[in-house]
């Protein structure tokens, strides 16, 4: 060997065992420090690949989108399966997609992870409320309300199941418990109005709703709480006033309220005012659907008798007797547009239809002692009087006619049984 | 114990909790351990009864809502046999109202807690009757319930 051979192959020998220590070195030493950092690095960018698909998830949730929301927040969990409101969103996303006993899976995964997390005894509740279980329902949510006092909509849904279970004294109770902590909510004003709507107190259910309206004055639902409490206090001006102001929302974004039409047109002509009334009977009579509003055509029918518009009159009765031959309202405005039109012999027999046709309508019978009398016909006219004496015992016009043709007679003792 | 005790019990305080629903017997379990008792759970009434001879609870929170053996009925169940005498009861329920002083009669109740409640309140009371010794409290809690 000679001694550049020698220097050479002591030069490679060398460097082999150098680059053998470094490596030896690195997987003892430094490579731990390494391996640890490339975990949590890799830790670090799975929570925040997971937080990005939460975030991805909830929007698909809200816009609807629910199979796409389920497979996004499931990526969520592929990437950290230990974040408790992954799993309540999965579970929400499952209760809206009507998967419901994997909901609850959900929801009881997330309170394995984080036992107090009060959204999922919220949403447990409503799984429940949903099943009908609503002792179970307001275990959850009172829970919920137990854990996060801070937070109304736990107590509302408590009080709420309570009033489901016909409990609605505790629950007034309970939400008056809370109200200290809650009197600026809408949400409490508003299950108070509807406590006080059960109760019949009427006044004060207003000023709860009026209270919860202010809170919150672009909740569309409060204003109609408000309408419909209005309108069954017969304050028609006010409810008036409420409606008008839902239906311009309602069109502002496009939703058909025919629900809304219908009761702003009965305030409209509670206010005497049918002129209005007619053109939102118009409006609803008109398009596919009010075809078939037997309601809509009836109060197109009645502003029309007000109003003595014989054209509208015409179409109301004809429309109502078709969609509904075995109502007895349109037969009762085709007798009423005979009678006008001289046909008093013909309205006295569709008036016997309309008599077949209500057990709770004095008005046919009447009507047709009113024909029967013009036609000079005492003996039928008193029998048509008794017929709606049988339907309403306490029909003042029908006794009347009772009491004109029987002088003698008290009212009491004319028998209610027209065969009699 | 974490709370202030001018006569500590020789003995961990034990507490067994007893509810149907998993979810919130895990939380009152929790936070009745974070306070420093020892604590069993069952998830009825029968359970908890065949529990009570093993584990000697000194307190019993109940829910009264339970299949099988409600709260109240799972109290006097409790309070029949005399090595159960120095077991107080705690019952959790939103319907007291419905509950007949008949009920009640015999069942030992030292309080009634109704929902919603907050967990630091069930603490709290367990607390108190760790504090002021059951049986010393018992008059008062009997006068605090009646009225």
């Amino acid at each position: 060997m000679n001694i550049r051979r020698a220097t050479n192959l002591a030069f490679h020998l060398s460097l082999a065992a150098a680059v053998g220590a470094v490596s030896l070195g690195c997987a003892a030493g430094n490579g731990k420090y390494t391996t640890e950092f490339q975990e949590q690095a890799t830790e670090r960018m799975s929570r925040v690949k997971a937080g990005t698909s939460w975030d991805m998830a909830r929007q698909q949730f809200l816009s609807g989108d629910l199979e796409k929301a389920l497979k996004t927040v499931d990526k969520s969990l592929a990437h950290a399966s230990d974040v408790p409101k992954s799993h309540v969103l999965r579970g929400r996303i499952l209760v809206e997609l009507g998967r419901l006993e994997t909901a609850i899976d959900a929801f009881d995964v997330a309170l394995q992870i984080d036992p107090e997390f009060t959204q999922a005894f919220y949403y447990k509740g409503i799984v429940f409320e949903r099943w009908a279980q609503h002792e179970r329902a307001f275990e959850s949510y009172a829970f919920a309300a137990g854990l996060d006092p801070t937070d109304p909509q736990f107590v509302i849904a408590a009080a709420e199941m309570l009033i489901q279970m016909g409990e609605a004294e505790r629950a007034e109770a309970m939400l008056l418990a809370s109200s200290s902590n809650f009197e600026h909510n809408a949400g409490v004003q508003q299950t108070l109005g509807h406590l006080a709507v059960m109760r019949g107190d009427l006044e004060q259910a207003i000023v709860c709703f009026q209270q919860a309206c202010l809170l919150a004055p672009d909740e569309t639902a409060l204003i109609e709480d408000l309408a419909r409490a209005q309108i069954a206090k017969r304050d028609f001006s006010e409810a008036e006033y409420s409606l008008s102001r839902l239906l311009r929302r309602a069109a502002e974004k496009g939703d058909e309220r025919r629900d809304l039409k219908h009761l702003h047109a009965r305030c409209l002509m509670e206010l005497d005012r049918p002129v209005e009334a007619r053109r939102l009977y118009d409006e609803l009579t008109t398009d596919d659907r009010g075809n078939a509003d037997f309601a809509a055509w009836l109060g197109l029918g009645k502003t029309a008798l007000i109003l003595d518009d014989h054209y509208r009159l015409n179409r109301s009765a004809s429309q109502l007797v078709a969609i509904a031959p075995h109502r007895h309202e349109g037969h009762l405005l085709r007798a009423i547009i005979q009678r006008d039109s001289g046909h008093l012999r013909a309205a006295a027999r569709t008036l016997d239809d309309a008599i077949q046709l209500t057990d709770d309508d004095p008005e046919p019978a009447i009507l047709q002692a009113v024909i029967y009398r013009q036609l000079d016909e005492p003996q039928q006219a008193l029998r048509a009087a008794r017929l709606a004496l049988k339907v309403d015992p306490n029909n003042a016009m029908a006794a009347r006619f009772v009491r004109e043709a029987n002088p003698n007679v008290r009212i009491a003792d004319v028998p209610i049984d027209p065969d009699n | 114990m974490t709370h202030d005790s001018p006569n500590p019990a020789p003995t961990p305080f034990r507490v067994l909790v007893c509810d149907d629903e998993v979810s919130i017997r895990a939380v009152v379990e929790r936070r009745l351990r974070a306070a420093g008792f020892e604590v069993a759970a069952a998830r009825d009434g029968e359970a908890a009864l065949e529990l009570v001879a093993s584990f000697g609870p000194h307190v019993v929170v109940t829910d009264h809502r339970m299949p099988k053996l409600s709260g109240v009925a799972f109290a006097r169940r409790l309070a029949e046999s005399p090595e159960n005498d120095g077991v107080a009861v705690i019952l959790l329920t939103a319907q007291a109202h419905t509950i007949s002083d008949d009920e009640f009669e015999g069942a030992r109740i030292r309080r009634v807690i109704e929902k919603p409640f907050s967990p630091v309140r069930l603490v709290k009371a367990v607390e108190e009757l760790a504090t002021r010794g059951i049986d010393r409290g018992a008059a008062a809690d009997e006068a605090e319930r009646a009225a």
